[in-house]
C-alpha cells in the first residue's frame, strides 16, 4: 500500500477515497470487466482488492498505473489525471486546475 | 476446435462473513481502540460474492490487513508484512503470520507458551499497525466516538522510535500496546473461554510441523471449530480427539487393529482417484498379515467414549489424508445443527464388521423465507431413499473420495466420537432443504455420513 503524502483529515481523505472507489467502479463496469477480470488483468493478487478500492479503502499503486489504465481502455494520461484527483488533490489541483497560474506560467 | 464449458446455474451469492466471525472482528477492533491504537474497519462484499473485511489507519485510512474468504479460502494481506497467505484454516494462518513475524516473544525461546488462538488476530492487526507506524495522538477523534472519551491514547510514536535508534523502547512500546489491546478483549467483551492472554500451548491444539513443511494443516482446534460451525453451535472438543486423525500422525497407524484389514506403510490411498475397484492391493489395504499394534494415539484416547476401531472413523483417517492440506476438518462432540437436521432421517441398519449398509435421507421441505424457521425435515425415511445392499470399505473409500472431489473447495469434515461427516459447506449453508444425506453404519456403533446436494451425492456413488 502505499500512504498519502498529502496531509488532510482522515475525513477529507475517506471522501475522497470514496469518490475514487465509485469513479474506479464506473470505469470498470464501463470497460465490462468484473472484478476478478479486472484483477488479473492490473496483476493484483486477490480480487476482492479491487471491492476493497471501489469501497473507497486504499489506493492503486503508482507503478500498477498503465496497467490499470490499459486494463480500462484509457490512456495511462488522463488515467492519472483522474486518479490525482482523489489520491493527490493538492497535486492536480496545482497541476490542472489553477489554469490561470498556468497560463500566466507558460506567457512568461 | 476448442470448447468452453459454462456453468448452467450459477450458485446463490451468499458466502458473507457469519456472525461469529463478524463479532471477532469486531472485539479486535474495539480492544484495539480501547488501548489507544487509532483503527477503523469496514467490510463488503465481492460482485462474485466473496466477503472481505478490512482494518485501517484511522489516521489516513491506509490498510493495515485485508481478510478475506476467496472461493472457499481464507485470505490475509498485510502489507507491513511482505505478502498474502491463503489457507483454509484460519488460525494455523494467523498462527503462522504471528510466528514468521514475532512481535512478543516468550522471554525464554525455549519457553512452551504461545498465543492463545483467541489473541492471535489482536496480536496480528496490532502488530502490524505498528509496524507501519503509528502515532495514537495524531488522530482525531470521530464524531460521534462513543469510546473517544474513554480512550486513553498510550502516544506510541514508532516513526520517533525508529528515528532515535531506540529499538529497545520500541520493542517495549509495541510490547505494551499489544498486551493493552489483549487486555481490553479480556476485560470488556465475553471471552470467557480465553483465560489467559499467555497461555500454555493448549493439549487441544494439534502438534504441527514447521510451517514451512505443513502451512495449512487441515486440522482446527476448537476454536477453530466455531470459526468453521459458526451459528451451527459447534461445542469445545475434549483435547484427545484433536490427535485422533491429525495429518501428522502415520494414518496407517489408525487402522493397525482393524479386525480384518490392515494398512500398509505406504500412502494409504494415492490419490483421489484411485480405482479401488482394482482390488485390495491397489487400495492400500490388505488382508492382516501381523498382529495388530494398537496406535498409541488411540491408546491414550479415553473418556466415556471408547476408542473407535473397524469404524467409520479408521476409514476417515485414512482418507483424511489423501485430502490434502485443504480440507477443514473440525472435531466436536455433537455434530452442528445444520448437519443434524438432514441425517436426522437416515434410516441405520445394522452391519457386519467389514461392510455398511447405505441409506440416505433428503430434506422435505424447503426453507421459509423467515431465517428463524427451521427446515422441516421428513421423519421416518417416508422420503428416504433406501439405496439397499451394502458398501465394502474400499467401496466406501472410493466413495468418500468421489465425494470430496465432486464437492471441491467446499468441502469440510466434522468428527465426533461417534460419527463423520463429509459435507458441502456451502449446499449446507446456503440451501440446506436441498441437501441430501447418505449414512453408512459401521458395527461398531459409528456413523460415516455425505451431506451435499444430490448430483453430490449421485456422483460420488457412481
Amino acid at each position: 500500500m502505499y500512504g498519502n503524502p498529502q496531509r488532510r483529515t482522515s475525513f477529507e481523505v475517506q471522501d475522497l477515497r470514496r469518490d475514487g472507489g465509485r469513479w474506479l467502479k464506473e470505469q470498470r463496469e464501463r470497460a465490462g470487466l468484473s472484478q476478478r477480470q479486472l484483477a488479473e488483468r492490473v496483476g493484483a493478487e486477490y480480487y476482492t482488492f479491487i471491492s476493497q478500492l471501489e469501497t473507497g479503502h486504499g489506493r492503486i499503486p503508482p507503478d500498477r498505473y498503465r496497467a490499470w489504465a490499459d486494463a480500462l481502455g484509457l490512456s495511462p494520461g488522463s488515467f492519472v489525471r483522474d486518479v490525482m484527483r482523489f489520491y493527490d488533490p493538492i497535486t492536480h489541483e496545482i497541476l490542472f486546475c489553477n489554469s490561470h497560474e498556468v497560463n500566466k506560467s507558460a506567457a512568461e | 476446435m476448442g470448447a468452453n464449458v459454462v456453468a448452467f446455474i450459477r450458485r446463490t451469492l451468499s458466502r458473507d462473513w457469519s456472525a461469529q466471525e463478524l463479532a471477532e472482528f469486531y472485539r479486535v477492533e474495539a480492544a484495539l481502540i480501547q488501548s489507544g491504537l487509532h483503527v477503523c474497519s469496514d467490510r463488503g462484499i465481492a460482485d462474485e460474492g466473496d466477503p472481505w473485511f478490512i482494518f485501517c489507519r484511522a489516521e489516513d485510512d491506509e490498510v493495515i490487513v485485508h481478510f478475506a474468504r476467496i472461493d472457499g479460502q481464507y485470505l490475509i494481506s498485510a502489507p507491513a508484512y511482505g505478502g498474502d497467505v491463503r489457507g483454509y484454516n484460519f488460525r494455523a494462518l494467523l498462527r503462522g503470520l504471528v510466528d514468521r513475524h514475532p512481535v512478543l516473544r516468550p522471554a525464554q525461546q525455549t519457553s512452551n507458551v504461545t498465543w492463545h488462538p483467541s489473541a492471535l488476530l489482536i496480536v496480528l492487526v496490532a502488530s502490524a499497525l505498528l509496524k507501519m507506524g503509528h502515532n495514537a495522538e495524531a488522530a482525531p477523534a470521530r464524531p460521534g466516538d462513543p469510546l473517544a472519551a474513554d480512550r486513553v491514547p498510550l502516544n506510541v510514536d514508532l516513526a520517533g522510535l525508529e528515528h532515535t535508534g531506540d529499538t529497545v523502547a520500541q520493542e517495549v512500546q509495541q510490547n505494551a500496546v499489544i498486551l493493552a489491546a489483549i487486555a481490553c478483549a479480556t476485560v470488556s467483551q465475553d471471552i470467557s473461554s480465553v483465560p489467559m492472554t499467555w497461555a500454555p500451548v493448549l493439549a487441544s491444539e494439534p502438534v504441527l510441523p514447521a510451517h514451512d513443511a505443513l502451512p495449512l494443516a487441515p486440522v482446527l482446534d476448537s476454536s477453530a471449530a466455531a470459526d468453521l460451525g459458526g451459528s451451527h453451535g459447534v461445542v469445545p472438543v475434549p483435547p484427545q480427539l484433536s490427535f485422533l486423525f491429525s495429518p501428522v500422525v502415520d494414518p496407517g497407524a489408525h487402522l493397525h487393529d482393524l479386525a480384518s484389514w490392515q494398512v500398509q506403510t505406504t500412502p494409504v490411498v494415492s490419490g483421489l482417484g484411485l480405482p479401488l475397484d482394482q482390488g485390495a492391493a491397489a487400495t492400500g489395504l490388505a488382508p492382516l498379515q501381523a498382529p495388530p499394534q494398537p496406535a498409541p494415539e488411540l491408546a491414550n484416547v479415553s473418556g466415556a467414549t471408547a476408542p473407535l476401531h473397524s469404524g467409520a472413523q479408521d476409514i476417515v483417517g485414512s482418507v483424511l489424508s489423501s485430502l490434502g492440506a485443504n480440507v477443514p476438518i473440525v472435531y466436536v462432540y455433537t455434530l452442528p445443527f445444520a448437519l443434524t437436521a438432514p441425517l436426522n432421517d437416515s434410516v441405520h441398519t445394522e452391519t457386519a464388521a467389514i461392510t455398511a449398509h447405505l441409506t440416505t435421507a433428503t430434506s422435505s421441505a424447503a426453507v421459509s423465507g423467515d431465517a428463524t424457521t427451521t427446515p422441516a425435515i421428513a421423519t421416518g425415511g417416508a422420503n428416504a431413499l433406501d439405496l439397499g445392499g451394502t458398501a465394502s470399505v474400499p467401496e466406501v473409500l472410493q466413495i468418500m473420495q468421489n465425494f470430496a472431489t465432486e464437492v471441491g473447495p467446499h468441502l469440510a469434515v466434522v468428527v465426533t466420537p461417534t460419527q463423520v461427516v463429509e459435507y458441502d459447506y456451502y449446499a449446507v449453508d446456503t440451501t440446506p432443504a436441498a441437501v441430501t444425506a447418505v449414512t453408512y453404519d459401521f458395527a461398531n456403533g459409528s456413523h460415516l455420513s455425505l451431506v451435499g446436494l444430490p448430483a453430490e451425492i449421485s456422483h460420488a456413488l457412481v
